[in-house]
């Protein structure tokens, strides 16, 4: 090597831009990675993040569309993917943030997926090196080596389908790591489905494998971890690169303010800042208070009693619960303890039992229609499938619901012959993408060319065109940004005030369910835990989650 | 060039069949050479690259031969045995024949019989009688119809000593 | 402890309901022991290889397909071929293999970048391919031969001079293979009868006294299947093999774990057709004479059916299925026409009986599969949330 080459960044951006469509969504991105650097990449979501990382990876989308401006420089030699198996072949990782993981494999054959350690064979030059037999006992200790380098303790020959979520994200990151030539790892939203002391142990391993000189690129809306973990910020807005700063001078107010940058005046959920200790009468929203005081005896709006459902990941074992009318209640809990098959159950999504009564009335169960029909309303967590239907326009998929169970927005002889009104429905769409700051081009745009938080805001108005007595909705704010999220829950609130429906909203994020709500539950394991009144201190909450683990955690953050 | 070369191929064909070997030994000997010496390099990618298609085309060239190998070991003739006069010989009385040391036919003079026999070579052995039903002449030969399919021996011409004795099947 | 058994007897329905039928239709059929075993290793050595043929594409996601159909075909141009050119025996049978083979590769090339541009519905892709070609099988063997392809042997064309007869007398290679390795059980009293019919040089004799009569082994043919399962299990060892059972469990993934997928699946199709191929071969050796235009029609509706009476699923299925399968799918065959005449006592109802249970099992197996599925899925669920909830 040459010592111009010695020189050379690992990986040098220069000028990269992108259009779909006449729609500019990055431009003019230049930075630099040096190997054993540790790269917080953040920003919105639709700042560009994503096309970034398609055109790093040669993504077929990309050139698909036209390819893109720019170039891109490895060792200081310019380099232009059209496939991903070139920029793996360049050393380049990813770990998405949907896990590509073969279920009924054990954590050996996925670490080692298509790089399976082969005994030699004789009709392998024949044929080809496919013919070769498995050799077992080096694959899994190459793989035990993986996953000890990350400092965790995972058998390799679990079966992936029986790990916990948090063990899948470690199985994802050893695969990447084992491959021998990675120098550049992208790791995308990592710590998401993490428990505190997983994300913890994943943090470490991170700075243990950039000592290593392996450089890192982590993508998270979890800023206290980006300024913990990461050296540099590069910060993208709108598909432009604000700041490219050393973390320290950087606090992670400003990384906020700088993401959202339109909103920059104000504050963010106070939870992504670890200098203001969770105290929940020190934060500041400039949201109107959720309405505490207006607590009346009154019969509840939902009743449940030995609820349980059968949701794959989300088991609820016996829950029993009451929500009083016009309140704002949620459900909090860690992932994978039930806290999303309760909303999921209640409206006949996943089979469920025992008995739901709605203003008194029982509730038929496993019936969504039964759920619909009762003037429930339900903002499912997964926006892309069930939520939504992708390829149709805005003002269908905001008005679907509600001409299927309530038979508006049709003209004609109900039973008999009815067409659509696609005026009315146009009229009721552009209502809310206005009154919700829908981004889009009219109500005439697909719901799949839309970002995250547009796409729940659509959700969103989904529901309210049903003008339900109860709403239900799972994670309002999960994978959405800073902005979207105090918009979506500003937009909750107020809802809830000027109509007085009784809103249950199930989130990972406890201090936004502590903003919002008046009271909160928290399941463990599939139960209620304990329910307290949103102005208890953080601490209670936590007791009620974990224990152990979440003592741990606070005890770290202090 | 090409004439040294010939020449060479020749030279090299007789010196090899001084020493026992034929061309076809030669050949297999050949391959496994250059089998060993692609083997020895297969440190390098490109003695890998051609390993690979050498085997392949070896495979294939095995797997031809086989099949040609198969059409000539199996291959069924039928065999007509025919006694009826040919040129200047005279049917015969009365022929036993038996292939391969099979069940014999009797066949008398004008009369025509049909075996079946497998594979590229077979023996047929005729009892030559005559009138007195008194066993004249045997005569035992090993006959090879090769990859043609069906043949006809007339036994007259088998019986008088001629050479020429195998004929085309009727149609 | 009772509720543990009832799973692993609902676990395996299928296989469960047709024991059942046939602990009721044995008796009823009459048929001895001897008989009955003698009937069922024929079967087994019949069928044994083509239903094994349909393993692989399993493992690799395809689903149950008729692209073996297509081999089967490809098995009886080989077997056109060398009754044409008059080759019998063992060579007969290799070179059948032999012509057979690259026409089955091509076949399932075709059928397999086909169904790679129909993913998840395979079975009725491969289904309605086969038909197409079996048109173009129909026109190459009913015109092209002897037209085109040299056809010679007047024993096997039609009179007009091209096309192939609807029945081709397979002499050469009838039961080559299977009576290559003499083998036989015999009770005391069938031990006569078979020396005078076989010359009483059997390779392997094993006496059994309590039996009546004999049964005759098809050894040469157990001894092939045997290798074909040996590779079966050595295949899933390879990195092919693993390829393939990552393709089958979550293409996506596997597609970003730079596997080629549609090569793999098209491998997987190909060595399905090639085995098919053989299978067809050992089939029809074994029946000694070749339906033109009828031999390879069921082939993969009964290799399927066996299957999955076998217990096999869409997306599962081991060695142990296939076998399982045929002796139960077999043992309906053989003793239903004879349990329904002794029933009713009609003799055409046997042959109805045969055609109503061939495809009553199929739709049989099917919706049992599908409730199999569910039950699995429900199990699923409940192991999830523990024995602690309610109910």
């Amino acid at each position: 090597m040459s010592d111009n080459n010695n020189n050379a960044p690992l990986l040098r951006l220069e000028h990269i831009g992108k259009e779909f469509y006449g729609n500019r969504v990055l431009s003019d991105i230049s930075f630099d990675i040096r190997a054993g650097e540790i790269i917080g990449l953040v920003g919105e979501n639709g700042a560009g993040k994503s096309t970034l990382l398609n055109i790093l990876f040669g993504m077929p989308v990309i050139s698909s569309t036209g390819g893109h401006e720019g170039v891109m420089f490895i060792d200081g030699r310019k380099v232009n993917f059209t496939s991903p198996n070139q920029a793996l072949a360049h050393g380049i990782g990813m770990v998405h943030q949907e896990f590509s993981l073969i279920p009924g494999f054990t954590a050996t054959e996925n670490i080692l997926l298509n790089r399976e350690v082969l005994n030699g064979s004789t009709m392998s030059y024949v044929f080809s090196d496919r013919v070769s037999t498995l050799d077992r006992q080096a694959m899994n200790e190459r793989a035990r080596a993986a996953i000890n380098t990350l400092g965790v303790n995972i058998s390799p020959y679990m079966t992936v389908s029986e790990m916990p979520v948090g063990y899948k994200q470690f199985i994802e990151i050893a695969r990447e790591i084992d491959r021998k030539n990675t120098r550049l790892l992208f790791l995308d939203e990592p710590t998401a489905v993490l428990t505190e002391t997983e994300a913890e142990i994943l943090l470490i391993a991170l700075n243990k494998l950039a000592r290593s000189g392996i450089a890192i690129v982590f993508i998270s809306h979890r800023l206290s971890e980006v300024k913990e973990l990461c050296s540099r910020v590069i910060i993208l807005r709108d598909g432009r690169l604000i700041t490219d700063q050393k973390a320290e001078e950087l606090t992670t107010r400003q990384i906020a303010s700088l993401m959202v940058g339109r909103e920059s005046e104000r504050r963010e959920v106070p939870q992504e800042i670890p200098e203001a200790p969770v105290e929940p009468d020190n934060v500041n929203y400039t949201l109107s208070p959720s309405p505490k005081k207006k607590k009346k005896k009154i019969k509840p709006a939902l009743k449940v009693d030995h609820l349980w459902v059968d949701m794959p990941g989300e088991t609820v074992r016996d829950v029993s619960f009451e929500v009083k009318k016009g309140e704002i209640f949620g459900i909090g809990g860690l992932a994978g303890h039930g806290k999303l098959g309760i909303p999921n159950g209640i409206m006949g999504l996943y089979p469920a039992g025992g008995s739901v009564r709605l203003s008194g009335r029982k509730l038929t169960l496993n019936k969504p229609r039964a759920a619909l029909g009762r003037k429930m309303a339900f903002v499912s967590e997964d926006r892309r499938g069930v939520g939504l239907l992708l390829d149709e326009p805005l003002d269908w998929n905001i008005t679907f619901t509600a001409m299927q169970t309530q038979g508006r927005f049709l003209i004609g002889i109900p039973y008999i012959f009815q067409i659509r009104n696609e005026h009315a429905m146009r009229k009721e769409a552009k209502k809310f993408i206005d009154q919700l700051e829908i981004r889009c081009t009219g109500p005439h745009q697909k719901a799949g060319e839309l970002s995250g938080g547009n796409q729940q805001k659509v959700c969103l108005a989904k529901a309210f065109v049903l003008r339900p007595d109860v709403l239900l909705i799972c994670e309002p704010t999960r994978g959405i940004d800073v902005g979207a999220k105090t918009l979506v829950l500003d937009t909750l609130r107020n809802y809830n005030k000027e109509n007085g429906t009784t809103i249950i909203i199930t989130s990972s994020e406890l201090e936004e369910l502590r903003s919002v709500c008046d009271r909160v539950a928290i399941v463990d394991e599939g139960r209620i835990a304990g329910i307290l009144p949103a102005s208890s201190p953080a601490e209670e909450f936590g007791m009620l989650m974990m224990g152990e683990k979440m003592r741990v955690a606070l005890a770290a953050t202090e | 060039m090409q004439e040294v070369m010939n020449e060479y191929i020749v030279l090299l064909t007789q010196y090899l069949t001084q020493w026992g070997i034929s061309p076809g030994l030669a050949g297999v000997i050949l391959a496994v050479v250059v089998w060993l010496l692609l083997y020895l390099g297969r440190g390098l990618g490109v003695f890998r690259f051609l390993m690979r298609w050498y085997q392949r085309l070896l495979l294939l060239a095995g797997l031809v031969a086989l099949g040609f190998w198969l059409f000539y070991i199996g291959r069924e003739h039928q065999v007509f045995l025919d006694n009826k006069p040919m040129n200047d010989y005279r049917a015969l009385e009365q022929v036993n024949v038996s292939i391969n040391g099979g069940e014999s036919v009797e066949i008398m003079a004008r009369e025509r019989s049909v075996k079946k026999t497998v594979g590229p070579e077979f023996e047929l052995k005729a009892e030559i009688f005559d009138e007195d039903g008194e066993i004249v002449d045997t005569i035992t030969r090993t006959i090879t119809p090769k990859c043609s399919k069906d043949i006809m021996i007339n036994l007259p011409m088998l019986a008088g000593g001629a050479e020429d004795f195998v004929l085309p099947a009727p149609r | 402890m009772i509720r543990k058994l009832f799973d692993i007897i609902a676990g395996n329905a299928v296989p469960a309901v047709f024991i059942i039928i046939s602990a009721f239709a044995i008796p009823l059929s009459g048929y001895s022991a001897s008989y009955l075993i003698q009937e069922l290793l024929t079967r087994i050595g019949r069928n044994s290889f083509l239903i094994l043929s349909l393993l692989i594409p399993i493992m690799a996601g395809m689903g149950l397909n008729f692209g073996m159909v297509l081999g089967a075909m490809a098995g009886q141009i080989g077997l056109l071929f060398i009754c044409d050119w008059g080759i019998v025996g063992i060579p007969g049978m290799l070179l059948a293999c032999l012509i057979g083979t690259p026409i089955a590769i091509v076949l399932g090339i075709f059928c397999g970048a086909v169904m790679n541009r129909a993913k998840g519905r395979e079975m009725v892709t491969s289904y309605i391919l086969g038909f197409f070609i079996n048109g173009v099988y129909q026109m190459t063997v009913l015109y092209l031969m002897g037209w085109i392809i040299p056809i010679t042997n007047p024993a096997l064309l039609l009179s007009r001079g091209y096309g192939v007869r609807n029945a081709v007398s397979l002499l050469g290679i009838r039961g080559i293979l299977d009576n290559l390795i003499p083998a036989i059980i015999t009770g005391t009293q069938g031990a006569g009868q078979f020396f005078s019919v076989q010359g009483g040089n059997a390779f392997v004799m094993i006496q059994l006294p309590f039996l009546e009569g004999s049964i005759r082994i098809p050894l040469a043919t157990l001894i092939v299947i045997a290798l074909f399962c040996v590779f079966i299990v050595w295949f899933r060892k390879t990195k092919l093999g693993q390829d393939m059972r990552a393709i089958g469990q979550n293409q996506a993934v596997a597609d970003s774990a730079g596997i080629p997928v549609n090569r793999t699946r098209i491998i997987a199709i190909v060595i399905s057709t090639v085995l098919a191929c053989y299978g067809q071969i050992i089939y029809l050796q074994n029946m000694g004479t070749l339906n033109t235009y009828n031999s390879h029609d069921q082939a993969g509706m009964f290799s399927i059916a066996a299957l999955l009476i076998g217990g096999a699923s869409v997306s599962r299925a081991s060695i142990a299925n296939v076998f399982v399968g045929v002796i139960l799918f077999h043992l309906m065959f053989i003793v239903a026409p004879m349990a329904g005449k002794n029933l009713i006592g009609e003799a055409q109802i046997g042959e109805y009986f045969r055609v109503f249970v061939s495809y009553g099992i199929i739709a049989i197996a099917l919706v049992l599969h599908a409730w199999k599925r569910n039950r699995e899925r429900e199990a699923a669920r409940r192991s999830l949330r523990g024995n602690k909830g309610g109910e």
